[in-house]
C-alpha cells in the first residue's frame, strides 16, 4: 500500500471516529428490534463490495479533488446540526455524505466511482424514522388485509373482512403492526441488491432487484397471512403458533429471496431473446 | 507539503471542529414544574364537563409534564378533550408518544387526514390532524394538534422540524398536545370555537417573547 492509501484509510478512520457517538445508538435499535436486525449484516456486505473491486481501486490512482470539499463539509454540517437538534436519522445519513466527500477529497474521482456503491449500500443500515415507518404501517395493513381477504375465497376459506380484522368461521384474526411487511422495507431494499451484486448482475438489473423486493416482499407477505389464515381454518389454532406465524420475518425474508431468484431467471430469459 | 497532505490535514481540522461542536456538553433549559392545565374550565360555553374515563378514550402519554383529561357534554352530544404539555425538547424520550395519540386496542381500520376546522368570527381556520378510528361497528373521530411558541401544528414532520430547530437553538418553549374525541361523524367545531380563547392562555399557544 503506498503513502497515498495510507492518508485516504486514515482520512476514513478519522470520520469513523467523529460518527463514534452514533454508532451505540445505531446497534443497540439494530439488537432490539427483529426487523432491523439486518443492518450488523450490511457494514460487512459494504466492505465485501469494496473487497470485490480491490483490483480496480488498487489499479486507480489517489488524485485528490477539491470538489469533494464541500461535499464533507455539508455531511459535517449535518452531522453538527443532526446531533444538536437530537435528530439521529439527519446525523447517521450525513455518515454517507461525510465519507463520500472524504473519500473524493482525499482520493479523486476515479476512486469515489469506485467505491460510493458501497458507502451507498451503509443507507440501508439506518433505521427510518418512526413517523414515516407508522405512517405507511397504517395504509399496507389495510393493503394487506384486503388482498388476504381476496384470495382466501378462493382457497375455500370464507372471510369477511372489516379493516385490520379477517374474521373467518371460528376466530377474527388481525392484520397487526408486527405482521406488517413495513418494517422490513429497508432489509428487502438492501437484500434486492446484495442479490444483484452477489449474482454480479448489470448496474440496471440490480436497480430492478432493489425496486422489484419491496413489492415481492409485501406479496410474500400476504401470502403468509393467507398461509396463516387458511391453516387456521383448516387444521386449528395451532397454525398460529406454526413457523409461518411466528418466523414471519424470515419467512417473508426467504419468500422473497424465492421471488427475487424467479426475476432473475425471467430477466435472464428475456436478455436471452433479446439478444 | 504534497497536495494530498494539504487535502488530509484539511480532513482532520473538520473532523476534529466536528467532533468538538458536537462533543460540547449541551442541555435544554427545564420548564418549571408548575401545574397549568387545571385552568382548563369544567364548563366550555354550552359543554358541561361530565365524569367520565377520558384516558380511556384519550390514553395519557408518560412523557407529557402534566395533562388533564375529561369529558364534556351538551344537548346529548358528548366530547372528550386531553391537554398534555411536554418539553419542547426533541427526541424519543421528550416527544409525544405516536403510539399514545389514539387508543390501538380492538381497532379495525385507522385512517388520517389533515382537515380545517372553521371557527368563524373572522378568524382562519384551525388545520388539525382528523385520525378516524373503527372498532367493529362503533366509530371515534380524534382531531388533535400541537402548539409551539404560538405555531399551530397539525403534521407530524413539521413537529419534527420546529422540536429539532427548538432543540438546536436551546430553547426553553414548551409544547402543548391538544386532542378532541368524539363519536359523532362532525368535527366538533362548536366546541373548539369555546376552548381556543382557554387555550391561548396556556403556554405553547401563546407566543413568548
Amino acid at each position: 500500500m503506498n503513502r497515498g492509501w495510507t492518508a485516504v484509510s486514515a482520512g476514513v478512520l478519522a470520520i469513523l471516529a467523529v460518527y463514534s457517538p452514533v454508532f451505540p445508538g445505531l446497534v443497540h435499535e439494530w439488537y432490539t428490534f427483529p426487523s432491523l436486525s439486518h443492518g450488523f449484516a450490511v457494514p460487512f456486505i459494504a466492505a465485501y463490495l469494496v473487497w470485490v473491486r480491490r483490483a480496480d481501486l488498487a489499479a486507480s490512482s489517489v488524485a485528490p479533488s477539491l470538489a469533494g470539499l464541500p461535499v464533507l463539509a455539508g455531511g459535517l454540517v449535518l452531522y453538527v446540526l443532526g446531533s444538536l437538534s437530537n435528530e439521529p436519522f439527519i446525523a447517521r445519513l450525513s455518515l454517507l455524505v461525510s465519507l463520500t466527500g472524504t473519500v473524493l477529497f482525499l482520493a479523486g474521482p476515479a476512486i469515489t466511482r469506485r467505491s460510493v456503491a458501497a458507502i451507498a449500500y451503509l443507507f440501508f443500515m439506518l433505521p427510518l424514522p418512526y413517523v414515516t415507518v407508522k405512517g405507511l404501517t397504517d395504509d399496507l395493513r389495510i393493503l394487506e388485509a384486503t388482498a388476504s381477504a381476496g384470495l382466501l375465497p378462493w382457497i375455500g376459506v370464507p372471510v369477511l373482512q372489516n379493516g385490520f380484522l379477517l374474521q373467518l368461521p371460528t376466530v377474527t384474526l388481525e392484520v397487526a403492526e408486527v405482521c406488517s411487511s413495513v418494517p422490513a422495507i429497508l432489509a428487502l431494499l438492501a437484500l434486492g441488491a446484495a442479490f444483484g451484486y452477489v449474482t454480479r448482475r448489470p448496474w440496471t438489473t440490480t436497480l430492478i432487484f432493489s425496486i422489484a423486493a419491496v413489492p415481492l416482499g409485501l406479496g410474500a407477505n400476504i401470502v403468509r397471512i393467507v398461509t396463516t389464515a387458511a391453516g387456521y381454518h383448516y387444521v386449528g389454532p395451532i397454525a398460529l403458533n406454526s413457523v409461518v406465524h411466528t418466523w414471519h420475518g424470515t419467512v417473508v425474508f426467504l419468500l422473497t429471496l424465492g421471488a427475487l431468484s424467479l426475476l432473475d431467471i425471467g430477466l435472464h430469459r428475456l436478455r436471452v431473446r433479446v439478444a | 507539503m504534497s497536495r494530498l497532505h494539504r487535502h488530509f490535514a484539511v480532513v482532520i481540522a473538520l473532523a476534529s471542529l466536528a467532533g468538538l461542536v458536537v462533543a460540547l456538553p449541551r442541555g435544554h433549559a427545564r420548564p418549571e414544574p408548575r401545574r397549568t392545565l387545571e385552568r382548563i374550565p369544567l364548563q366550555l360555553g354550552a359543554w358541561m364537563s361530565t365524569p367520565s374515563d377520558a384516558a380511556a378514550i384519550l390514553p395519557d402519554d408518560p412523557r407529557s409534564l402534566e395533562s388533564v383529561a375529561r369529558g364534556y357534554s351538551s344537548g346529548g352530544r358528548t366530547v372528550w378533550l386531553a391537554v398534555a404539555r411536554y418539553t419542547g425538547e426533541n427526541g424519543p424520550e421528550h416527544r409525544p408518544a405516536l403510539d399514545a395519540l389514539v387508543p390501538a386496542r380492538g381497532l379495525s381500520s385507522v385512517s388520517r387526514s389533515a382537515v380545517d376546522i372553521p371557527l368563524g368570527g373572522g378568524a382562519p381556520p384551525l388545520r388539525v390532524t382528523h385520525v378516524a378510528l373503527r372498532f367493529g361497528d362503533q366509530a371515534l373521530g380524534v382531531w388533535y394538534w400541537y402548539a409551539l411558541d404560538g405555531r399551530l401544528i397539525a403534521s407530524e414532520y413539521s413537529l419534527r422540524f420546529w422540536l429539532a430547530l427548538n432543540t438546536a437553538l436551546r430553547r426553553d418553549r414548551e409544547l402543548l398536545l391538544v386532542r378532541i374525541a368524539t363519536s359523532d361523524d362532525d368535527s366538533p367545531r362548536d366546541f373548539v370555537r369555546g376552548l381556543m380563547p382557554v387555550l391561548a392562555r396556556l403556554p405553547g399557544h401563546t407566543e413568548r417573547n
